[in-house]
């Protein structure tokens, strides 16, 4: 009896369930009538002026003179402006010890020509609340070629020493015109991107160029090295194989063209007739990344020593490889291959690799076996 | 007396070891397969990376699991007739132990000499690009290094503990999971950030782990 209940009861919360759906489905056909082409055009312009309204309030959050912040931390000649109902006391006092500590670091290493990067710049301490975490935003204040870094918490010294060091880096970019391709903060903060990263992404390049760097092809490795040139042609870093990875990734026409893209559907699809056709027409976009160069910058400024930057205020002009090799204090080639032994030395894969691993676990195991046999469990 | 322990720690673990050393053989060519059309032919130094990048944490798995089934059949053999046999024998447990730790470790060469054998085997299908390099030696050796610390961990917490060994398990790792949770949830990672570096960097016990095991790589 009960069996049949359970089954009758089953059957009307199923037709209950096809009922609802059915009803549900009713709305579609509204919804659908509602989408004709003035009606989208209609949305597109309500989002066109959402967008807007984003804009103009990420214009006024990068206007960073309106800050009415009520708290100010000093540091040396810095000022650090804040909310106090934002940033704790402790926090405040943890900002400004990064502050000196950060500069302290650029001393050590870059001596004044270090300092004088940061010191004058003044910043912004902001806090906001989402969904998960409290976010502490450090930023520079009227520097447009300053980033914001997000604080990790709870704020400590040794972070905002961080974000210091990497505001200098790109400071130091920004400010010297023939640099501006070049990714400061990692050549301040190498250890953030590690060098085995780098010799990976040349040598799964997609840019023939990057690949022929990778085997320590001198010229080729000055092409990835130079700042991208979008206008230098196909040849100038790719060949015929990196055809499909270069139309995946090149940026597409602005207005719509249905040949393009069925000329480019058809490249992708392997027609190399089909590639040679759009290829003039597609602008590719940097293979390497600022961070790549980024790492020639680092470089040089390690092999430079503590007048690196000195050097580089001296001879601010020219080609930019000239200049790194200056500051390096060597050749253009010299520096080039003391770049990639250093950038290929950090990939440690041979039998010289995996010794530490081999005595570390050797000496765990050992006692472990001794810790074993030191006790009888029965 | 230690050739008969190896010879019944190799009879009674011998399904195991087959099916790990199978797997252990195929799983570089399997994943080969299984991202690529077919197991000959060229391919970008991108995609020989991209086919091969599960490789290095699936072995770790691998690793792991050898060394936890070397030490957990003989151990629940030795259970099951309740230690009577070592016990018996006219030698000092601390020496018996040696004994079964020397031959469970000795075993774990046979799915690591699969794995080189199967790495040898899919590197000879494969163009590799000039980019590349191939280092089937070293990431065999890693995953011997793996097994033989995953093998001593067991075994340790096995023979220290006996039948509470599963218990003490479910205990670092309860413990683990509260360091972890706890750390998220107030915020403060570095604590949790700092035990893993010590855990998984030399010399940490764990740095075999920490490292990066790739078959192909710069």
């Amino acid at each position: 009896m009960s069996d049949h209940r359970h089954s009758l009861s089953r059957a009307a919360a199923l037709f209950a369930a096809l009922f609802a759906a059915l009803v549900a489905l009713l709305a579609v056909p509204h919804t659908m009538h509602a989408q004709t082409l003035d009606e989208l055009r209609a949305r597109s312009r309500s989002a066109d002026s959402a967008l807007a309204v984003v804009v103009v309030r990420q214009r006024q959050l990068s206007e960073f003179g309106r800050f009415d912040g009520d708290g100010e931390i000093r540091s040396g000649g810095r000022v650090v402006r804040y909310r106090k109902a934002q940033i704790s006391p402790r926090d405040s006092a943890r900002v400004a010890a990064g502050l000196e500590l950060g500069r302290a670091q650029l001393a050590a290493r870059f001596g004044d020509a270090g300092t004088a990067l940061i010191d004058t710049a003044s910043w912004v301490i902001t806090g906001g609340r989402t969904r998960q975490r409290w976010i502490v935003e450090l930023y520079p204040q009227r520097d447009p070629n300053g980033a914001r870094a997000t604080l990790p918490r709870p704020i400590s010294p040794a972070s905002v020493a961080d974000f210091v060091i990497a505001q200098a880096g790109d400071r130091l970019t920004a400010t010297t015109p023939a640099l501006r391709g070049y990714s400061g903060w990692t050549a301040f903060l190498p250890d953030q991107v590690p060098s085995d990263e780098i010799a990976r992404r040349l040598a799964t390049s997609w840019a023939a160029t990057g690949r022929r760097c990778a085997t320590r092809a001198v010229a080729a490795c000055k092409v990835v090295l130079a700042p991208f040139d979008a206008a230098a042609g196909y040849d100038h870093y790719f060949d015929a194989s990196d055809v499909q990875a270069v139309v995946t990734s090149a940026r597409l026409p602005g207005l719509p063209d249905s040949a393009f893209s069925v000329a480019r559907h058809q490249c992708l699809k392997g027609k190399d007739a089909s590639c040679a056709l759009i290829i003039d027409r597609i602008v590719p976009t940097d293979p390497f990344g600022s961070s790549v160069r980024g790492s020639l910058l680092a470089h040089a400024i390690a092999v430079g020593g503590e007048n690196a930057l000195a050097r580089l205020a001296a001879q601010a002009d020219g080609p930019p490889i000239a200049i790194l090799a200056t500051v390096a204090g060597l050749s253009e080639d010299a520096l080039i291959a003391s770049w990639h032994a250093d950038l290929f030395s950090s990939v440690t894969h041979g039998v010289t690799g995996a010794i530490p691993a081999f005595l570390t676990t050797l000496a765990w195991c050992g006692l472990l076996l001794l810790v074993s046999l030191r006790r009888r469990f029965l | 007396m230690f050739g008969q322990i190896l010879y019944t720690q190799l009879k009674w673990t011998r399904s195991t070891l087959a099916v790990l050393s199978i797997v252990a053989f195929a799983l570089p060519a399997g994943l080969w397969r299984l991202s690529h059309d077919s197991y000959f032919g060229t391919a970008t130094a991108m995609e020989v990376m991209c086919g091969f990048e599960v490789l290095g944490p699936a072995l770790v798995l691998l690793a792991f699991f050898a060394g936890f089934m070397a030490v957990a059949q003989p151990w629940a053999v030795d259970a099951a007739a309740r230690h009577v046999y070592p016990l018996s024998l006219p030698v000092p447990w601390s020496r018996y132990v040696g004994m079964r730790f020397g031959a469970g470790a000795l075993l774990t060469l046979i799915p690591t000499a699969a794995l080189w054998l199967g790495c040898l085997l899919v590197l000879s299908m494969i163009d590799l690009p000039a980019t590349l390099n191939a280092y089937p030696g070293t990431l065999a050796f890693r995953f011997l290094l793996g097994a033989l610390l995953s093998y001593a961990g067991i075994f340790a917490v096995q023979y220290i503990s006996g039948r509470k060994a599963a218990h003490v398990l479910l205990v670092l790792m309860l413990i683990l999971a509260i360091v972890a949770l706890g750390s998220e949830f107030s915020g403060n990672t570095k604590t949790l950030v700092r035990l893993l570096d010590y855990l998984f960097h030399s010399p940490g016990p764990l740095a075999v782990f920490g490292e990066s095991w790739m078959l192909i790589d710069v």
